[in-house]
């Protein structure tokens, strides 16, 4: 679907298992380029969403990263060894992520 | 009485908290609740919670190390404003109505054997009137007169992304939706007609919310807005019959979402029947005019 110009060198795990990313790419960017779609559930209905807008309007790219709630992957550069999971239903605040 | 018209409103009925941040507002609150059960009627079984009983009844909430307690009225209740109005709208089709939104009226007039209402250039005839316009409602009254006085009251309202259960029950100035969003407020702005939010009135109320849930620092606005209330002098609602045009009434009040079921029950059956029903019969506007009467 998507066709990358060069592999990335960057390694980030989506629940748990590991993605290549390039240092630059949005969380968003490189999830898509790996044809992961979904990165959250919905709160009331628990439908599948994920990256829409790609410019931090539509917040259906939600997801969990390094324990942190509600993070918008698209508006979020990968990091090696970033770990992102699947954001189920609405966000669980804690008292310190 | 969790759905109109078929329609789920997120009603909840188990009651309703004002936090206590603090011994001041605590001693304050406490006294109040102590006037209420000396008023006639009762309290409707308002008391006073201790911080440990608050704990209990939300063990989901991590509760501020200000808040000392709260004030629990059993009577309190929540529901959608949203899906309340999406069922009133339902409610409002089935029974035959029809809605003309935005369709501004210039003049409304008795006539012979009824009224007439003219708007955006068109006449509407009717046999009964109902002027529920909230800050219009002066105007239109009126014409029909009834001299019903109502202010504005700006409120401003900040609302959360969706988020884990917290809050069991509606509080004063914050509650949490059945979808999850935690919904902040609010002023009391006399006076102001415009509905403008302030970033002043929006931090302060934020800091509130969270000294009663520390939490809530990691949550995420997701808009905030303003509304301009129609007040009464008193603060409560009022309801008119036209004494010089049998047949027409007025109805304002802050809330109508509070009051919409007694609106739909009560008072609908004595606007129908022709006569403001009893129970309504201490919030007429004359009771603003009894001095000068």
């Amino acid at each position: 679907m998507l066709a990358r110009p060069e592999a990335g060198t960057l390694t980030i795990y989506f629940d748990g298992a590991a993605v290549k990313a390039r240092p630059g790419d949005s969380v968003a960017a490189a999830l898509v380029a790996a044809g992961i779609v979904a990165t959250r559930t919905t709160p009331v209905r628990g439908t599948a969403r994920g990256p829409f807008c790609m410019m931090g309007a539509c917040f259906d790219c939600l997801a969990v990263v390094d324990g942190r709630g509600g993070v918008q992957t698209c508006l979020t550069q990968v990091r090696d060894g970033m770990r992102i999971e699947t954001q189920h239903g609405a966000r669980d605040l804690h008292d310190h992520d | 009485m969790g759905r109109a018209a078929g329609v789920g409103i997120g009603y909840r009925g188990e009651g309703g908290l004002v936090f206590c941040l603090g011994e001041a507002e605590l001693t304050d609150r406490t006294a109040l609740v102590a006037r209420l059960h000396n008023q006639p009627g009762g309290a409707g079984g308002v008391r006073m919670l201790d911080r440990a009983a608050l704990e209990r009844m939300m063990p989901h909430a991590r509760l501020g190390p200000e808040v000392l307690g709260a004030s629990l009225a059993p009577e309190d209740g929540h529901v959608a404003p949203l899906l309340l109005l999406r069922g009133l709208h339902a409610a409002f089709h089935a029974a035959g109505g029809t809605h003309l939104p935005g369709a501004a009226i210039d003049e409304v007039q008795a006539e012979e054997g009824g009224f007439a209402i003219r708007c955006d250039a068109a006449r509407i005839d009717a046999r009964r009137v109902v002027v529920a316009c909230g800050l219009g409602t002066s105007r239109l009254a009126a014409m029909l007169g009834m001299d019903v006085p109502v202010h504005p009251v700006r409120g401003q309202n900040i609302v959360t992304e969706r988020l884990a259960p917290m809050l069991p029950l509606p509080a004063s100035a914050l509650r949490q939706t059945a979808e999850g969003a935690i919904q902040i407020g609010v002023t009391y702005e006399e006076g102001q007609d415009a509905p403008v939010t302030s970033v002043r009135d929006l931090a302060r109320m934020a800091a509130r919310a969270t000294r009663v849930l520390p939490v809530l620092k990691q949550a995420r606005m997701v808009r905030s807005w303003a509304a301009v209330r129609p007040m009464t002098p008193d603060g409560y609602p009022i309801y008119a019959a036209s004494t010089a045009f049998p047949g027409a009434f007025a109805a304002v009040c802050h809330s109508g979402v509070t009051l919409s079921a007694a609106h739909r029950g009560p008072l609908a059956a004595g606007i129908l029947a022709g006569q403001l029903p009893e129970a309504v019969a201490s919030l007429g506007p004359g009771r603003f005019h009894a001095r000068t009467a």
